[in-house]
């Protein structure tokens, strides 16, 4: 015996009907949205403006971040951001994973940690060390070669200690020698009396080591675009991977402060947006939205991207997805009666019981035994 | 014809499948199931209908449709894109009109979408069987915001290294950013033209095919108006 199969009716819909047509309908939608995207995008074009912001310099179309356009708008910047990067001061060397081994960093929700989770799982995967992936290692293999001042600076300054395997600690990442050079210059860069240029820095003399010629060296070869090249690069493969120059860059404080000055900071709604006021993801309005709500303090919570994320996860996924079954959810549209509008004609049409004035002709009766029968020869 | 009359007299095969419609599953030999399975569930009739219900007569009903239009240029505009590879727009004035008309069929896209979740939500759109198609609607949804975000990661510029820069600290927090890195562009690339892009084009053809199978809801109160599934006298294997 054949097993019981399900059988959708071949019609639906018993009322009145309508003539209509799929192909052309969906024909002349898709050519409705073309005229309408063309006109938009004759009208608009689409945002492109690369670094633009009020006040900044000018900036191409398209125009990326690079380590080239931070030292030539901000040395003073880069190099106070390289002097963190070799002490293990900056957001990068503090993250945790998956970028290094820097412990407590995690965002938790109940004591959970995902990411911790995801390290015990995958393993360390993308491992930054700051002081060798975004200085040492540049200056030695763009600098040093061509310049025995700065390879006898970077023989030193290891020789002084401090972890660069891959993915080291924070903590670790500098020794107390080092560290002793390292907050000495940094004090010095932060002094008013200090002078840059993209390839220059002046500063009072002090006890900063070997750190003055290789920071001097990273300028050298932010100036001259080779730091951008080693970071688009690999040692053996062509590159598609932008994660050391971002992470570095986002180091830096001109990172932020375009950002924000573009008016697309976390804070200002940014994903919403994109420059000159087009629209960006407007569509992520919830998820925009809950870095703004108070109650999550987004100023000093620690965990903000982990409870947003688990908020979107139940909110903006589960919510919507299973409304159709949650109680008082699935009542609202009893409650907002708009579908009375939307059927009002059909709802006036069967008061007066009659089908809709704009019925064109009696529907189709539906198949009342099955067509068809035997294949015709031939 | 009688109730008991369809039930006794099993119907005939469809002429032109040779499917009756209530073949049963085989590992080995599917064919016949699967082909019974299509002619059951999506008749031509189904598919290419030229009738639709009386009540289908407000423009929210194009919403749906108007979403999909968008799509298609979408992704017409992206392979454009895709094949002069992921940078040449920035410097080709073709280019950039091809990302200008990409930007805004995805903008158009979100917006008719939106429209047409809020009104299937006021009109329970759900009612009468209708769950996967509501179900998939708001996969597609959500695929759809995947498939926007890796579209912004990889246009090369200061835009997209600002997004994954600031997008990494929610997968990373979330655990998903040791295998999904949104600051690797190459990765993004695909995630986008290809693994995103190909599931929303499929959550989207069941989507349409739950549609066509099952019809429009129907206004609530008329639901006595609807056809069951199972009813009598509906016969299988007619297209």
């Amino acid at each position: 015996m054949a097993t019981r199969t399900k059988r959708h009716p071949l019609r639906t819909w018993r009322g009145p009907e309508r003539p209509y047509d799929l192909i052309a309908e969906g024909t002349i939608a898709v050519v409705f949205v073309a005229v309408l995207c063309i006109l938009a995008a004759s009208l608009w074009g689409s945002p492109d403006g690369g670094l633009t912001y009020p006040g900044g310099p000018k900036s191409p179309a398209g125009q990326a971040f690079s380590a080239k356009y931070w030292d030539v708008n901000d040395p003073s910047d880069l190099a106070q951001t390289a002097v963190q990067e070799l002490a293990g001061g900056t957001t990068t060397a503090g993250y945790g994973p998956p970028f290094n081994q820097t412990t407590g960093a995690s965002q938790e929700f109940l004591g959970i940690a995902p990411a911790e989770i995801a390290k015990a799982i995958f393993g360390l995967t993308l491992p930054i060390n700051t002081a060798n992936d975004f200085v040492l290692a540049p200056v030695s293999q763009l600098a040093a070669p061509s310049n025995p001042a700065v390879a006898a600076a970077i023989s030193r300054y290891k020789a002084a200690g401090g972890d660069l395997a891959p993915g080291a600690a924070a903590g670790q990442i500098a020794s107390s020698q080092q560290m002793t050079w390292l907050n000495n210059y940094a004090k010095a860069l932060a002094a008013s009396s200090a002078k840059f240029t993209p390839t220059s820095i002046t500063v009072k003399a002090g006890n900063y080591g070997p750190v003055p010629t290789i920071i001097t060296a990273e300028l050298a070869i932010a100036n001259n675009g080779s730091l951008d090249g080693y970071f688009q690069g690999s040692p053996q493969q062509l590159g598609t991977n932008t994660t050391m120059g971002t992470m570095f860059f986002s180091d830096g404080t001109l990172w932020g402060n375009i950002a924000e000055a573009q008016g697309v900071g976390g804070d200002q709604w940014g994903v919403m947006n994109e420059l000159w006021n087009f629209p960006g993801q407007v569509w992520l309005w919830l998820y925009a939205g809950m870095y703004q709500i108070p109650a999550l303090n987004p100023s000093t919570n620690a965990n903000l991207d982990l409870d947003v994320g688990l908020l979107m996860i139940v909110l903006g996924f589960l919510l919507p997805m299973f409304a159709p079954w949650i109680p008082v959810i699935n009542r609202i549209p009893r409650w907002i009666p708009l579908y009375k509008i939307i059927y009002r004609k059909y709802y006036a049409s069967m008061a007066r019981g009659q089908p809709p004035a704009e019925v064109p002709e009696e529907p189709v009766s539906p198949p009342s035994a099955p067509r068809g029968g035997p294949p015709t020869p031939g | 014809m009688s109730a008991e009359g369809v039930a006794a007299t099993p119907p005939p095969p469809d002429p032109v499948t040779n499917a009756t419609g209530t073949e049963q599953f085989s590992w080995t030999r599917p064919s016949p199931w699967l082909r019974g399975y299509l002619v059951r569930n999506f008749p031509l009739r189904k598919l290419l209908p030229d009738r639709e219900p009386a009540y289908v007569s407000s423009v929210l009903y194009t919403m749906g449709v108007l979403t999909l239009a968008a799509l298609i240029c979408a992704v017409i505009s992206g392979a454009i894109l895709a094949l002069g590879g992921v940078s040449f727009w920035h410097t080709n004035s073709f280019g950039a009109f091809m990302n200008s008309i990409h930007f805004w069929s995805v903008q158009a896209m979100f917006l008719f979408m939106a429209v047409h979740f809020i009104t299937n939500f006021f009109t329970m759109s759900w009612r009468g069987g209708r769950g996967w198609t509501w179900i998939t609607g708001v996969i597609a949804f959500i695929l759809s915001i995947l498939t926007s975000f890796t579209g912004f990661l990889i246009m090369t510029n200061w835009d997209s290294q600002w997004i994954g820069q600031q997008a990494k600290d929610a997968f990373n927090a979330l655990g998903i950013g040791a295998i999904w890195n949104v600051m690797n562009t190459g990765q993004q690339i695909t995630v986008h033209v290809v693994f995103t892009t190909a599931l929303l084009l499929f959550i989207v053809s069941v989507h349409i095919g739950l549609i066509r199978r099952r019809g429009v809801a129907p206004p609530p109160g008329a639901e006595a108006l609807e056809v069951a599934d199972d009813e009598p006298g509906q016969p299988a294997g007619v297209s």
